[in-house]
């Protein structure tokens, strides 16, 4: 061997077996945590296996991809389509028999709902379809909040799908500094008889259920709600976030919902449109605001003509009092609580008369009577 | 493949061990291979592009040897024209589309510009210019024409400097790939270092810079005056940094493996002019105009007025060269027009010397004069069109000072950002026309091994890792 490399191979060694050794102690801590993980082991848990494994990660996203690949396993007949504002539907506000999944968490623009509905195999398509229509998808600055690149590629299993948090390993060591990490729970295999994978579920309990819902474990308090309640308050006064002023309607994403429910109309889906509720305080600083939002208050007016234009209905819960909630049940500004949402559908179950072959609503109506608290009613199980 | 990326933290000790461990006859080939899964690593069917330009001008040039006079001559224009025709397809084809439509607008005609969307092609400007260097030289007699396919695709593809450089003349580089090249202890502890210096430049300083300068540049007139200058300030600081970073990477990783590439930056916002901030900036493309245009023009040795015609013309080119847009040109036109001012008031004479003698106070004005005026031209550079950067400065110029004011985006930022800055300013003035790291060599062992930890575990604790792109990989 050359004198130089002999030399050589010795000192690198010395010099980067501490980074080694910290690298690979990470990627441990990450997996086995459930930080990085395979899609398809999750999926196989949580939608072939039906275990109660809630997937939270704490410092990336759900890999757009694994929706459909959810969907592609369990097909389901009916889905929630939408942002994070559809994840508090359960499969549990329909019959056993009807298997549902809430695909939200991951799309941001109507767009993107159109290409993933597009993108399931036509035998996979649901029969029903309940999309939740956010006000800021029809605004035209919405552009400056989510790009309008349609990015999400659906053909892209990696062999660690979700592979992406471990590049904020600082951040992790910051919180293991900060004291928010807490060991003994990074190793722990379940608690109660639920599988926690990934840093935020097993620290907070916030993650996905198996039917694609969101458990917002221990963040949903008082203090975090008022708190980001006034962010948005902040927002409209400032003209910041999803809370942008604009004087037009987008017209793209309008012509991407006609798109969506001509598509829908011709694969003989039924959809039921709705508007997601906000909190009341920020809907009156809008109010107040309203110069800046003149689509806001006018966007039901808008839909409705496009919806019957397709033979489908859509429905306004802007104001959480029309469906028989309250402030009270939001778990912030712009979401409403799994509670909330049952109030929802159960107004849903009484105007469009097809979702009842899904539902027993004699059944909810009796679980929200006993549900306790105001956010949860039928727990995560 | 990014050189912050994962992938690049496998691809670079996997290629090179295997380059060490391979016999010599094969290393050329191993390389070529890495090169081109590297480049296939963001589009793969643009590999077809450079094929196809790699073998019209290998042809061109064996073609061009074996002739004399004009057919020798047509070849030259030939190979240069179908090379200018792949760059000006995919990168100025829309550029003069939407002007030809606006021009002809002015006129009363309604011509409509067809914009395709076309992804342009990775370091396309760096490897065609790498490309032309070569069948002009040629041409001109001071490089054999290659006769081996694939040592000279190698010379247009080598991985460490194929999207940004820097641009390699063949003299320089096609006879190290027939060079054995043996693992040296020193040479590649050098190269390892350098690499390490530019992975702290672009990760640690340009990224961080880039968050403060993205949120002021990309909302023009929401902000105003010493926050915009401060923005324009880092801007100076994050492109330097990003560049010089990619450059220090490129060059040590093609150190490690025994290939000596040009030196690209030469602390170049210590310069007393702007003629010497050429000289110092982005050095293998400066010369590459020299070279392949200023000179064929005329160079110096034409009337002072046809001297001047012929700068604003080559700036301009580069400006163009950067990116299809107004802003480009404008930057290129500014530094061609301060070029020119300086030549008609004799500053640019011996001024590298003057520089060199290291008289602080006496340089430091000139030296600020010189900063001042780069970085009024990077706020062209830098903005989104032409009317955000007129706005840019309009609105630098309502001067309201407040600490305050300045603690945009994430707390702490600035911190970071002055710290870095210091930091570079620090270790450049410590190298100082020394060798990279060279210096350190007189320190005790453990202080060296110590600076090198601390320099790991800045990248590692302070670095940003979202895999930002380097800002001259869309040139």
């Amino acid at each position: 061997m050359n004198r130089d490399l002999e030399k050589f191979i010795p000192r690198f060694i010395r010099f980067i077996l501490p980074y080694i050794v910290v690298a690979i102690f990470t990627v441990i801590v990450f997996y086995k945590s459930g930080e990085i993980f395979w899609v398809t082991k999750t999926l196989e848990a949580q939608t072939i296996d039906r275990r109660n494994f809630i997937s939270g990660t704490a410092y990336s996203n759900l890999p757009h991809y694994f929706r459909l690949a959810a969907v592609e396993n369990c097909k389901p007949k009916v889905i929630a389509l939408g942002s994070s504002r559809v994840l508090q539907f359960r499969s549990a506000f329909f019959k056993d028999s009807i298997s549902f999944y809430t695909t939200g968490g991951v799309f941001k623009r109507i767009e993107q709902l159109r290409a993933f509905l597009e993108s399931i195999p036509e035998e996979d398509l649901p029969k029903a379809i309940i999309i939740g229509l956010d006000q800021w998808f029809f605004n035209s600055r919405y552009d400056e909040v989510v790009s309008r690149k349609n990015d999400l590629v659906y053909n892209n299993f990696d062999w660690f799908d979700n592979w992406d948090g471990i590049e904020r390993w600082q951040d992790f060591y910051s919180d293991c500094m900060n004291g928010k990490i807490k060991w003994s729970k990074l190793w722990m295999e379940n608690d109660s008889g639920i599988e926690w994978s990934g840093i935020s579920a097993r620290m907070e309990g916030l993650g996905y259920r198996k039917d694609g819902s969101r458990s917002y474990g221990r963040i949903v308090s008082a203090g975090t709600i008022s708190n980001r309640i006034k962010t948005a308050i902040d927002s409209v006064r400032n003209d910041n976030g999803l809370f942008r002023w604009a004087n037009e309607p987008d017209n793209q994403s309008i012509n991407e919902l006609r798109v969506l429910l001509r598509f829908c109309n011709k694969h003989k889906i039924t959809v039921t449109g709705f508007i997601p509720p906000i909190q009341s305080h920020v809907l009156y600083e809008m109010k107040k605001n309203q110069e800046h939002y003149p689509n806001f208050f006018q966007l039901y007016n808008l839909l409705y003509p496009i919806f019957r234009d397709y033979g489908f209905y859509v429905y306004d819960f802007t104001v959480p009092e029309n469906y028989g909630s309250n402030d009270s049940e939001m778990v912030d500004a712009v979401h409403g609580s799994e509670k909330s949402y049952l109030k929802l559908y159960l107004h849903l179950l009484q105007k469009e008369g097809y979702l009842n072959q899904y539902s027993d609503s004699v059944y909810l109506k009796q679980r929200l009577e006993t549900a306790s608290g105001n956010f949860d009613v039928f727990g995560n199980k | 493949m990014l050189f912050n990326s994962f992938s690049f933290l496998l691809f670079f000790p996997a290629v090179t061990v295997i380059y060490f461990l391979l016999p010599y006859r094969f290393r050329a080939l191993w390389l070529l291979a890495a090169s081109c899964f590297f480049y296939m690593a963001f589009i793969p069917v643009y590999i077809l592009i450079l094929a196809l330009t790699i073998s019209v001008d290998f042809l061109a040039a064996i073609l061009m040897e074996q002739q004399t006079g004009s057919k020798r001559k047509l070849l030259l224009i030939s190979s240069l024209i179908s090379t200018a025709l792949i760059l000006f397809a995919f990168k100025y084809f829309n550029f003069f589309n939407e002007t030809f439509s606006s021009v002809a607008h002015l006129f009363n005609y309604q011509v409509p510009a067809h914009v395709y969307n076309i992804i342009l092609p990775i370091g396309l400007s760096f490897h065609t210019f790498q490309s032309m260097a070569y069948v002009i030289e040629v041409y001109r007699g001071n490089q054999k024409a290659e006769k081996n396919f694939g040592i000279y695709s190698l010379y247009v593809m080598f991985y460490p400097q194929l999207v940004a450089g820097p641009i390699e003349r063949p003299q320089n580089l096609i006879h190290q790939f027939y060079e054995a090249h043996d693992f040296n202890y020193r040479r590649v502890t050098d190269g390892l270092k350098q690499m390490a210096w530019g992975f702290f430049k672009k990760i640690v300083i340009a990224d961080r810079l880039a968050i403060y300068v993205n949120e002021v540049y990309n909302h023009p007139g929401k902000y105003e005056g010493v926050t915009v200058v401060l923005a324009t300030i880092f801007f100076a600081y994050q492109i330097y940094c990003d560049f010089s970073g990619y450059s220090d990477i490129a060059i040590g990783a093609a150190r490690v493996m025994g290939f000596r590439l040009m030196k690209n930056f030469d602390n170049p916002y210590s310069s007393l002019s702007v003629t010497e901030f050429w000289r110092r900036w982005h050095i293998s493309l400066s010369t590459w105009f020299r070279d392949y245009l200023f000179i064929p023009l005329g160079g110096s040795k034409v009337a002072m007025k046809k001297i001047y015609i012929n700068l604003i013309i080559v700036f301009m080119v580069s400006g163009l060269w950067h990116g299809a847009n107004w802003t480009f040109l404008v930057w290129g036109a500014l530094h061609g027009f301060y070029v020119i001012v300086e030549r008609y008031f004799g500053v640019s004479k011996n001024i590298i010397t003057e520089n060199e003698s290291g008289k602080f106070l006496k340089n430091f004005p000139r030296q600020l004069l010189t900063f001042f005026l780069v970085c009024f031209a990077w706020i062209f550079f830098r903005s989104n069109s032409l009317t955000d950067a007129f706005i840019i400065i309009s609105s630098s110029l309502h001067w309201n000072f407040s600490f305050a004011a300045l603690n945009i985006t994430v707390p702490g930022l600035l911190v970071y950002c002055f710290t870095g800055i210091f930091i570079l300013e620090l270790v450049q003035q410590l190298m100082k026309g020394n060798e990279f790291f060279s210096l350190m060599l007189h320190w005790p062992r453990w202080i060296r091994i110590t600076t090198y930890h601390l320099l790991i575990i800045s990248i590692l604790a302070f670095g940003i890792f979202n895999n930002t792109s380097f800002i001259y990989f869309q040139f």
